[in-house]
């Protein structure tokens, strides 16, 4: 089954678009750190995490071909954020409305 | 970077791939392959998913064992891996693009280019591991830390989580640097090219994942607190 389109049809990749994708995830590490001397509180890891997932959405986005793939991909690595979520929320919901009681017996 | 010149190795007419019989097509083969892999990632994210609840849950509970941890872990250090995981995905594209240009040398040489900023970042890890082994910092039972703060009851606890994921990621990352050997050799010998190219795309991001985990790990171990 000789097939000369195969891979060929697929998304080229693009030099300048590389390039610049790494020069921003740069700009936004030296942000993450520069940040990062700024006390927000609670908000802290909020701070943190939000500018962690800009970066990773470049690097998915871009490097990893999710901008030029069929929306399925995009759905199927969502979800399992999605589900990693759920894990997290049900764990913080458990833990931080946990009451310290002291036995009575 | 100027556009590289076709070298005497890249060939105009690239022959064509004969996909596996239980394909429709090239493009068919070419599109299951890519989701399996990234069907894979997802269980890598949930895996690394866990680990990280992990820490935000004992981060909330035990902030001042946290921020005790973190002052032996150095920030320009982690700061220095991050930008050579960055550039080792940028290589790695790289290794797709000249494949794409049927350029095998160039390819080969992206990847072989990736392969050293991972052993950069490792050689680095290395540093920061032996400089806490030194001080007694070891994970769980190990832990005979006597240095300032050594009483606060959840350190151990900090160390073992800073260990088990810095140390999954590690393996991660060594796993990676096999598979990129691999494709690299494969590469210089011309199989790949603008018609067959996927166990770089594969190998690709199954590194850019590794890449991503560490942009998460980089900031909440050695930013916070």
């Amino acid at each position: 089954m000789l097939d000369n389109s195969s891979n060929k049809s697929h998304h080229r990749v693009s030099f300048r678009e590389s390039l610049y994708t790494l020069l921003g995830l740069f700009v936004l590490t030296v942000v993450t750190v520069f940040v990062s001397w700024f006390d927000f509180g609670v908000l802290n890891g909020v701070v943190a995490l939000f500018i962690a997932s800009l970066k990773a959405s470049l690097v998915l986005a871009i490097f990893m071909g999710l901008r030029r793939e069929s929306p399925f991909f995009l759905l199927v690595i969502l979800s399992s954020v999605f589900f990693l979520i759920l894990l997290l929320g049900f764990n913080w919901i458990d833990i931080f409305s946990r009451v310290p009681e002291v036995s009575t017996l | 970077m100027t556009t590289a010149k076709a070298s005497s190795s890249a060939s105009s007419s690239s022959p064509p791939h004969r996909h596996a019989h239980h394909f429709q097509s090239g493009d068919h083969e070419f599109e299951s392959c890519k989701l399996g892999v990234w069907v894979f990632l997802c269980t890598e994210i949930l895996m690394f998913g866990g680990l990280f609840v992990l820490y935000a849950v004992f981060h909330s509970l035990y902030s001042e064992a946290f921020s005790l941890g973190a002052h032996h872990l150095d920030w320009r250090l982690g700061a220095i891996n991050t930008l050579v995981l960055l550039c080792s995905s940028f290589t790695m594209v790289m290794g797709i693009y000249f494949a794409q240009k049927n350029n095998r040398k160039l390819s080969g040489m992206s990847l072989a280019l990736t392969l050293f900023f991972g052993l950069v970042f490792m050689c680095i890890k290395y540093f920061e591991y032996s400089h806490k082994f030194h001080m007694g910092l070891f994970p769980g039972e190990l832990f005979s830390y006597q240095g300032e703060g050594f009483q606060n009851p959840q350190l151990p606890l900090y160390f073992s989580l800073y260990f088990s994921l810095t140390g999954l990621h590690g393996a991660h990352v060594l796993i990676g640097m096999g598979l990129i050997l691999w494709v690299m050799i494969r590469a210089f010998k011309g199989e790949f090219n603008e018609n067959y190219y996927t166990p770089l795309e594969g190998v690709g991001l199954f590194w850019h994942l590794v890449d991503v985990i560490w942009i998460y790990l980089f900031p909440l171990l050695y930013l916070i607190g």
